[in-house]
């Protein structure tokens, strides 16, 4: 082994995987600088900027920071959330998994961040905790090849919970790992996983959530994949990320769109982004605010009117004053509030 | 009860959405010079478990945390 401290990145999750990761780097001696990765497409963060909770009634909590406080290590948390990330979404050179997640290109994009730190900073290489086969599309072998070779990683990125089944790395052909330490895990079974958590005493890590990236969930990626339909120009605004996981959308037209608040909370966040867009609310009784994208012609004014006034408290009246705002000026749309979602379900993004 | 100390540094994350208000103090404390304690204030309710995390992970000492209506305020000792 190398007679000189052997340093490493590793990226961490927060995961168990990760948690692993690290733990058996560091148990062969090596120093592990912990990084995280803020995309800005998280959806931990999002449910509790919206104060939503658990099924056990507890608040989400950052999982890379509570590994942190598990390993004793303190977790660097890198932001990626800008525009490079995001032409990374809207144009991805490996195309999307099943929603609108980017997923190689992703990986690519933070591994070459990771190599950037590991270049300027002296590390010898990176590792993550990645296992071979449970993911369909990053985590097979051909991708990794893949995302090895376009972040400039190759050879140098590290995957200890697979290591023995892929080729071996520099690092361990260099004698600064021992691959005999390394492990051999495949698939998407968490067995192997838990008894070495076991082992090495960890005790506190996430259960899997299903799924904590926006860019995976079906929903969130109808409503990307609509959006970029909308656009002359192929582009996403970190305000439009924040606005396409909140609230209920509806398509008013091919140049129209609705997002109606669910609660207090998103009500107050729709606020924040009023600015070249109208604000609607039903006027005298209690109601979500909503807001309109683009312009909508008289039958769409009313149909969005009409959403809107379902789902405040004035949806049994026979009519109700929907104000539309929008740079200082104010106007009135009387509407009969539609009596149930199934008349415009159709509408839903 | 003790008074509670002075805070030398500050960090305002008002209106920034987690994780930016623990980049910031992170950002700070690497700066700081130990025993320097910060103060920093958020908007964002996550900040309440995310700091204690980080504190237990840096080994900062996490000295105290109050809420006024939506401002959140807390203070940090640098190890
Ligand atoms: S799920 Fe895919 S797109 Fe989302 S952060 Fe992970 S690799 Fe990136």
């Amino acid at each position: 082994m190398a007679d000189r401290k052997v340093r490493a990145i590793g990226l961490l999750s927060g995961g168990l995987d990760s948690l692993l990761a690290h733990a058996l780097m560091r148990a062969q001696g090596i120093e592990v600088r912990a990084i995280n990765f803020y995309t800005g497409f998280c959806i931990l963060e999002t449910q509790r900027r919206l104060g939503r909770k658990r099924p056990d009634g507890s608040t989400p909590r950052n999982d890379a920071l509570q590994a942190g406080a598990t390993l004793e290590t303190e977790v660097e948390l890198v932001d990626l959330s800008g525009p490079d990330y995001l032409r990374v979404v809207t144009h991805p050179k490996y195309g999307y998994g099943a929603n609108a997640n980017p997923c190689i290109d992703c990986r690519i994009f933070m591994f070459s961040k990771a190599r950037e730190i590991m270049e300027q900073e002296g590390y010898d290489f990176v590792f993550t905790g990645e296992v071979l086969g449970q993911r369909p599309k990053s985590q097979r072998r051909d991708p990794m090849r893949v995302i090895d070779r376009d972040s400039g990683l190759e050879g140098r990125l590290l995957r200890p919970l697979s290591a023995k089944l892929l080729e071996p790395t520099l690092p361990e052909k260099e004698g600064l790992v021992d691959r005999e330490r390394l492990l051999d895990i495949s698939g998407r079974s968490r067995k192997p996983q838990m008894e070495l958590a076991r082992q090495l005493g960890i005790t506190e890590y996430p259960q899997p959530a299903g799924g904590c990236c926006f860019l995976t969930d079906e929903t969130f990626g109808r409503r990307f994949h609509d959006l970029m339909r909308r656009k002359a120009e192929r582009r996403l605004e970190q305000e439009e990320v924040i606005l396409l996981a909140t609230g209920r959308h509806f398509a008013l037209g091919p140049n129209a769109k609705l997002v109606v608040s669910r609660n207090e909370t998103e009500n107050l966040l729709l606020l924040q982004y009023t600015e070249g867009r109208y604000a609607l609310e039903a006027k005298g009784v209690n109601g979500p605010i909503a807001l309109v994208e683009g312009e909508p012609d008289e039958r769409q004014r009313e149909l969005a009117s009409r959403i809107v006034g379902r789902y405040g408290k004035g949806k049994d009246l026979e009519r109700v004053a929907i104000e539309w705002r929008r740079g200082g000026e104010s106007t009135e749309v009387a509407v009969e509030p539609y009596r149930s979602e199934a008349e415009f379900e159709k509408l839903r993004i | 009860m003790s008074e509670l100390p002075k805070p030398e540094l500050k960090v305002d994350a008002s209106g920034k959405f987690c994780p930016v208000p623990i980049m910031e103090i992170a950002k700070v404390a690497r700066q700081a010079s130990p025993g320097q304690v910060i103060e920093l204030i958020a908007t964002d309710p996550g900040v309440e478990s995310d700091l204690s995390a980080w504190c237990k992970a840096t080994r900062n000492e996490y000295l105290t945390f109050a809420r006024e209506g939506g401002t959140l305020r807390a203070l940090v000792r640098k190890r």
